[in-house]
């Protein structure tokens, strides 16, 4: 390996090659690869031209590592936990709209690094921390080739099951502010159930989710194990919220939380321009940016049959109303600057 | 880890030279003396540049090409009449004592390329191989498989895994010939297999597919080469570009490497979501 280079490098994936090596797999990121609803579509979409197929870059573990010493990135400015369905895709892509943001929507990459003991076991635990900050200081470069501002933040939406780690997160970034986004319980239930996310079919993670052994899920129906896994997240930002450190916002009241105390809460201040960037990105389809948004609360509740609105009831529901009133406390006292540590 | 610099022969399971080397001088002098008529245009004209050309020892008589193997049963095959002209290839066959399937002589001429291509039907996975006897090649024919060259000289047998991505080309100023058989992997077969090594490898600054890795390296450390490549987006053309950048720093490959590296670029990449 020649002298370290990656100056518009970014790391996609981290894996154990045949001979059980950690390695990085690099991309060379242009400015478009982020703006994608999902870091997983704009790799894919970059992977469509020669460049990237034909130049992989494939590096040790090390390399990474020594390119966080030889050359610090930006490390998280904020953390968005969510329970899926509930805009949460809305508050990256409003962010991605920044020229200064780097934004990486649910990252693989990170995702497996936190659940190493499945997705990377020749990982030893300890590493997983500097691992973790080296990859978010490659993403984090504030100096592309070819990009004029420099970037100045770095947001990271995270999958919904990271509640279950959000301790790990926790313990690598103690200071950085977490949002919290939620959404009605019969609302997400009813999205789910229209098509059901991978991670809601048992053992797809690798892990068990809410608690429900693998051999119960498998027999389990499925509109039942859905409301056990959502509720359970429910349940986690309940008892992960700490008033300062973590910013609860509710899908109804996502766009003025975003331009106001979410981009506050993450230390972003809007000029006109920005609050116009990101306001043009409410009125489209999170997901299918190339599609208008039509909100649809009225017909989720009208979807919604008797047997998942009891599910809803007897797993979410109480989670759900307890975050509302702590984030209505939210409401009467706006968060101080006090980033105190998650574990007492 | 990919693209190394040192050239890493390739696992045995991708290739693999079985022990025992006959002499092929008798056998190729028979190949010579054989008419154009005795040849024809290889059938998978999609996959070279007509350089490459079969001829039939043994086929399916059922078969519409009869220089294609076909997916017969192994009862089917029949030696062709060509093959009573041939006593001593007849004796090269008759050396490798599995039953056989289709039997064929290949030849690349000068300056013919098979292009980059997988053949799903044949494998030990399946119960067949197909093992290669270079009856005359060079050292500037370069047959790889998935990223590998394969050292196969005059006189060897080789067996491949010619299920795994692999593409031929002859830049040297004779005809390459083979003689290729499939056959049914038996005891006798899984024993020499076990008996095999990796051959002898070639010097490694000669072979295109090094030249590109060296290349790869090169660009790495070099944003100004990043920009001027990704400003061509289709495939062929990016081919072209890359071979005509790699040639003026200094790099001898084709666009056959870089097409190469982009089907296992490809592949790496959607291979994580293979169990």
């Amino acid at each position: 390996m020649g002298a370290l280079n990656f100056a518009g490098w970014a790391p996609i994936r981290i894996y154990q090659d045949d001979h059980g090596e950690l390695c990085v797999d690099w991309l060379r990121v242009d400015n478009g690869t982020l703006r994608a609803p999902f870091f997983t579509d704009g790799v894919q979409r970059a992977l469509q031209h020669p460049f990237h197929q034909a130049f992989r870059r494939q590096t040790p573990l090390a390399d990474l590592l020594a390119w966080a010493q030889a050359s610090p990135g930006l490390q998280p400015s904020g953390i968005v936990f969510h329970v899926s369905r509930c805009g949460s895709t809305l508050v990256s892509q409003a962010f991605a709209a920044l020229p200064d943001h780097v934004v990486l929507s649910e990252p693989p990459v990170l995702d497996n690094l936190m659940r190493s003991a499945f997705a990377l076991p020749g990982l030893p635990a300890a590493q997983v921390p500097d691992t973790a900050r080296a990859l978010m200081s490659a993403w984090g470069q504030p100096h592309l080739p070819r990009h004029d501002t420099p970037r100045q933040h770095l947001v990271v939406k995270i999958d919904c099951w990271a509640t279950t780690y959000a301790e790990q997160i926790d313990a690598i970034w103690p200071t950085v502010p977490w949002v919290f986004v939620y959404r009605d319980p019969v609302e997400v239930m009813v999205s789910q159930m229209q098509q059901r996310a991978l991670y809601l079919i048992p053992g797809a993670l690798g892990m068990e989710l809410a608690g429900v052994p693998l051999q119960e899920a498998f027999y389990m129906p499925a509109m039942e194990y859905c409301a056990r896994c959502l509720g359970a997240m429910y349940a986690d930002m309940v008892r992960l919220h700490r008033p300062g450190r973590s910013l609860l916002v509710e899908y109804r009241s996502l766009h003025s939380a975003i331009a106001g105390p979410v981009a506050a809460h993450f230390g972003t201040a809007l000029d006109a321009p920005a609050q116009d960037r990101m306001a043009a990105t409410f009125s489209l389809h999170a997901k299918h940016p190339g599609m208008p948004f039509i909100p649809d609360s009225r017909d989720k509740h009208a979807q919604a049959d008797a047997t998942l609105r009891a599910l809803a009831e007897q797993w979410i529901t109480p989670h759900y109303e307890q975050l509302e009133r702590l984030r209505h406390a939210q409401a009467a006292h706006p968060p101080a600057a006090d980033l105190a540590l998650l574990t007492p | 880890m990919p693209n190394s610099l040192n050239p890493v022969a390739a696992p045995v399971s991708v290739a693999c030279r079985l022990p025992g080397m006959p002499n092929v001088q008798r056998a190729l002098a028979e190949v010579l003396d054989l008419g154009d008529a005795d040849w024809a245009p290889h059938f998978n004209s999609g996959q070279h540049n007509g350089g490459w050309h079969a001829s039939a020892l043994r086929a399916a008589p059922q078969s519409p090409i009869a220089e294609s193997p076909g997916e017969y049963a192994v009862a089917l095959y029949r030696d062709t009449a060509l093959l009573d002209r041939c006593p001593a290839l007849r004796e090269l066959i008759e050396s490798i004592p599995c039953e056989h399937k289709a039997v064929r002589l290949l030849r690349l001429v000068p300056g013919g390329e098979i292009l980059e291509h997988s053949d799903s039907h044949i494998n030990l996975r399946d119960g067949e191989a197909r093992l290669h006897l270079p009856l005359q090649t060079h050292e500037d024919v370069f047959f790889h498989v998935r990223g590998h060259r394969i050292p196969m000289r005059t006189g060897e047998w080789w067996y491949a895994d010619f299920s795994q991505p692999h593409r031929v080309v002859n830049r040297s100023p004779q005809a390459r010939i083979h003689l290729v058989i499939d056959c049914v992997a038996n005891a006798w077969l899984h024993a020499a297999l076990a008996e095999a090594d990796s051959g002898m490898p070639h010097a490694p600054e000669a072979d295109p597919a090094w030249q590109f890795a060296q290349f790869q390296q090169h660009v790495y450390q070099h944003p100004d080469l990043q920009e001027r490549l990704l400003a061509n987006g289709t495939p062929n053309g990016f081919a072209q570009a890359a071979q005509q950048l790699g040639q003026s720093c200094g790099f001898g490959f084709h666009a056959a490497e870089v097409l190469s590296a982009m089907a296992a670029g490809r592949r790496a990449w959607m291979q994580q979501w293979v169990l």
